[in-house]
């Protein structure tokens, strides 16, 4: 396992009447969404005070672009770290932040953190595939679909076209799949 | 006695047809590509496939306007000899990034639930398998 703890800064806090979020080189402050001189003042139960700790504990702890998306909430960021660490280093940087943020933001955005960290992914999208695939074969017969979060975000009659739509809405790790216009042979070795 | 340990698994995805429920072994795999997003596509996991293999439109993926632009290799299957067209990957599989060779074919039938076989080729020496027939569980350790 990587030890993430020691690789990552401390973002430094002022007190928690003040709320000050203390951002030492004035160019991170765009990787937060945040328009911010040097200090930045937010009152703790800002919700962006919560990403920005989460952000630069990320940030902090890998060599990251710089052009790098800004997350604008706890779910893009979660899907930034799924998508930039390898399984098991993502589920050791989870438990870290989980465990840091119970004594750093307010207690009200610590469900969301957690609801961040359990995001839908491509085998979730799976299932819910499994579960509507005569429904979506009666909507998009002959076209290719793009599924996040159990809706399909996106379909179009030729892959290169789906793709186009796939990184214009910034759609993070759909899962692809092509709905048949014709009688799909589903009995298989393994049919129970 | 021997002692295996396995830290994940190969789910079966039930899926509901007009004549019932079928079960099936399968793999979302992410493309990662040159730039842009990476997409997440489903695929049968197949031990007895020697390598991947996709149906051609999904060329778009590996950085190709048709599947003839990879390499062609000339291939034994169940079904007798057949042309594919090889591509070099950048895959997610189970958690691990890889890269190896995919191989894209019109010989694969229209499928919602999956667009080709994950094979052994440059992916199955990463991982060890466990497979128990009553149950139908596909365990998988990433340490082998």
């Amino acid at each position: 396992m990587i030890g993430l703890r020691e690789r990552r800064r401390p973002l430094r806090l002022g007190t928690e009447e003040e709320g000050i979020l203390s951002m030492p080189r004035k160019p991170r402050a765009h990787y937060y969404g945040i328009e911010a001189d040097e200090r930045v003042r937010f009152a703790l139960t800002d919700e962006r005070l919560a990403l920005a700790r989460l952000a630069e504990a990320f940030w902090g702890s890998r060599a990251y672009p710089r052009e790098r998306t800004a997350a604008r909430s706890f779910a893009d960021l979660w899907r930034q770290v799924h998508e930039t660490l390898e399984v098991a280093e993502a589920e050791v940087f989870e438990g870290v932040l989980e465990s840091d943020a119970e004594g750093t933001v307010a207690v009200e955005y610590q469900p969301e953190i957690a609801l961040g960290a359990q995001e839908r992914t491509p085998e979730a999208d799976l299932d819910w595939l499994g579960s509507n695939v005569e429904e979506l074969r009666h909507l998009y017969a002959g076209r290719w679909i793009a599924v996040v979060d159990g809706q399909v975000c996106g379909s179009a009659t030729h892959l290169a076209d789906l793709m186009q739509t796939v990184q214009e809405g910034g759609m993070a790790t759909p899962l692809v799949t092509f709905v048949p216009d014709q009688e799909v042979i589903w009995r298989t070795a393994y049919d129970l | 006695m021997i002692s295996k340990v396995f830290d994940q698994r190969v789910p079966f995805y039930e899926f509901q047809t007009a004549n019932g429920s079928v079960w099936l072994p399968l793999v979302t795999i992410k493309i990662m590509p040159e730039q842009g997003h990476p997409v997440a596509i489903p695929v049968m996991f197949d031990t007895g496939a020697t390598s991947t293999t996709l149906r051609s439109d999904l060329a778009p993926l590996f950085g190709a306007s048709t599947w003839t632009e990879g390499d062609q290799v000339e291939c034994n299957t169940a079904g007798g000899q057949v042309n594919m067209y090889r591509f070099d990957a950048r895959l997610e599989v189970l958690g691990k990034r890889l890269s190896c060779p995919v191989y894209l074919t019109d010989t694969l039938p229209p499928h919602p639930a999956y667009q080709g076989c994950l094979g052994r080729e440059g992916i199955f020496e990463h991982f060890g398998f466990g497979f128990w027939e009553k149950d139908l569980q596909l365990l998988v350790t990433s340490h082998p």
